[in-house]
Order: structure tokens, then sequence, then C-alpha cells
């Protein structure tokens, strides 16, 4: 149970999750933005609110 | 019974409560029931100049639309320059400015003074006098270029190519001086004994620069262009009074198409979801504003 316990944390782990969807955040916002591609823009908003989303859930992550 | 009575009856919770529950109230009515209201409205066919007819529910179509529009994507890259090029000049000005001020010199407090004075403007009334300024006839812009270089008469606010520039120099014009205020708080945290030390390990005044300055500083450029950048984002007031978005669309921002959808063509439903996109990013982008700020605490 203990070990269990410990594993989640180590999975939980607030840092690595909010690093995650962060650099989803700049992606999209690059998405959103970019000149380059027609589609790039099209899927932007929905990695960046992928990454708010995850952000938002996971910074109540334990550290 | 008198008031100090009734308040002795009550906990310190009940007390708390009293006192932020007014502001509460007013974050609901203003912000809150406005957001959720915009967002039920996104998923509508709703058009707010005709009344009596009732929006019906189309799913993510107005999403769907916004996103799949090449006019938005235009708009988009116009905002996405318009945010490079100032948050490049703010950047680099704004750090020299603050290495400037940082020495001691007469008539610091003085300069400091009157560098942070067109950030204390409100951004209508910027706009109103640059545009004079920006008068091919009349205007002192004009007068000061062609007094370094003759270009002749030129437009900046009615050429398609010089109005993008003309909203950057204002911007810049008006909000380099906060990421030179937040340098300079960089700046002066840095303890003098690592420029002493340096001395002592003879390095030059390039080097100290390079390892013992910048390191220092860019945590704090990087919170004053993140903050910046989503200002920038949202612009709206400064290029209306300046441009009103145009010659033909060369300075539309993305606000600007938002507010000429929603109350120029009345497209309230669509305006809605292209408002919710546009917020999801800047919500996205606070997010990462606070990580970096909390990084910085932590230092």
């Amino acid at each position: 149970m203990q070990e269990e316990k410990s594993l989640m944390r180590k999975i939980f782990r607030r840092v690595y999750w909010e690093n995650l969807s962060t650099i989803l955040i700049l992606i999209g916002v690059f998405m959103l933005l970019q000149p380059f591609a027609m589609w790039m823009f099209t899927y932007s908003f929905i990695v960046i609110l992928v990454g708010t989303i995850g952000f938002v859930i996971t910074s109540h992550f334990p550290d | 019974m008198s008031v100090k009575k009734k308040f002795k009856g009550l906990s310190d919770k009940a007390v708390g409560w009293l006192f932020i529950g007014p502001t509460v109230l007013l974050l609901l009515a203003i912000n809150i029931y406005p957001l959720v209201y915009a967002i039920k409205m996104s998923f509508t066919n709703f058009y707010a100049n005709k009344i009596g007819r009732e929006p019906q529910f189309i799913g993510l179509k107005n999403y769907i639309k916004v996103l799949n529009k090449e006019a938005i994507w235009e708009k988009m890259q116009v905002t996405a320059s318009f945010m490079f090029w100032t948050l490049l000049l703010q950047a680099i000005i704004g750090l020299g400015l603050a290495l400037l001020l940082n020495r001691k010199f007469k008539g610091n407090e003085l300069l400091t003074t009157l560098i942070v004075l067109p950030m204390m403007l409100s951004p209508a009334v910027v706009g109103v006098f640059w545009t004079y300024l920006y008068n091919p006839q009349v205007g002192l812009f004009n007068y000061v270029v062609n007094f370094f270089y003759d270009f002749g008469s030129f437009d900046m606010i009615g050429s398609s190519i010089l109005a993008p520039w003309s909203i950057v120099i204002v911007d810049t014009w008006m909000w380099t001086p906060f990421t030179m205020l937040i340098c300079l708080a960089g700046l002066r945290s840095v303890p003098n004994y690592l420029y002493e030390a340096a001395e002592v390990d003879r390095a030059s005044k390039w080097q100290q620069f390079i390892y013992i300055t910048l390191p220092s500083v860019l945590p704090f450029l990087l919170l004053a262009l993140l903050f910046r950048g989503i200002e920038n984002f949202k612009m709206f007031d400064m290029v209306v009074e300046l441009t009103s978005g145009g010659p033909g669309s060369a300075t539309e921002l993305a606000s600007i198409n938002l507010k000429r959808e929603a109350f120029e063509k009345w497209k309230t439903g669509y305006s809605s979801a292209f408002a919710v996109i546009l917020f999801v990013t800047i919500f996205g982008f606070g997010n990462v504003y606070v990580k970096v700020m909390n990084k910085i605490k932590e230092r």
C-alpha cells in the first residue's frame, strides 16, 4: 500500500506535468500565431485548451 | 441593538465574508457572469440585432468556422508581427535604459521620471496625440525624420507598409519604461561583491556583463516581456485611436477584428467563439506568467 502510494507520488509529480502543460501552451500559442501553415492554426486552440486545463489540474499535484 | 453589539456575535470567518462579500458579488456580476454567458453564446447562432429570434444550439460550428477562416489567421499574423517587434524593441531599449540608469550620475532621478512618463498616460490619449504627431503636413514626427534625411512627405498612418510600424513605434515609446523599470529592479538586486570578485579575477567589463549582469537580469526581463506579450495580444484602444485597423486591414489586430464581427456585423455567437479562443490563449499565457513569477520568487 505504502509502495503503491509512493509510486503514484512519483508518477504524479507536479514539476513534470506542469512543465509538460506549459510546453503544450507555448506550442499552441506558436501554432496560433505562426504564418506557415493553416492546419497548425486550425489545431492550435485544442492544443492550448489541453495545455491550459492540464496546467490547472497539474498545479494541484504534490511537489 | 448597537452596531458594536451586532458585530460582537460574529465569528472571524463571518466578518471576513462580510468584507469580501461585496467584492465577490461584483466580480461574479461583472466578470464571471458575462464570461459564462459568452461561452454559452459561442455554441449558438445568436445575432444580437435580431430581436425576438431564439438562438439555436449549433454545437462547435462557430469554433470550427473561426479556426478554418483564413481572414482570422491573417489577423493573428498581424497580431503576431506587432507582438514580435514591440517585444524585441522593448527588450533591447528597456535593458539598455536600465543599464544606463543603474549608474550614478547627476540628474538620474529626473531622467527616470521623464522616461517613465509615457507609461502613465491613457492609451486612448496616446493614440490621439500620436495621430497629430504622425500628420504628414504638420506632424512633428515627419519633421524630425526629414531633419536627418530628406524623405519628403510621407504618411505613417495612411501607408499600408508604414502603418504597422507606426503602431509598433507608439507601443514601444509607451511601454519601454515598464520593461526598463523591471530590469532596473533586477539590476539593483545583483550584489556588489560579485562584481568585486570579478574585478579581482580580472574579468573584463564585457565578461562581467555576460556572466553576472545578464543571467541576473534575464528572469526579470522575461517576466516583463511575458506581461507585455499578454497585454499586446489583447491590444485594442491605442490602435483603434491611431489607425482604426487601417489602411485596409494592415493594422487590424485580432481584438479589433473581434469587435467588428461582434458590433458591426452583429455575429454574436460567432464572435463569442472567437472571444473564447482569445480568452483561453490569454489564460494559458497567464498560467505561464505565474509559473515564471514563482520561479523568480524562489531565487
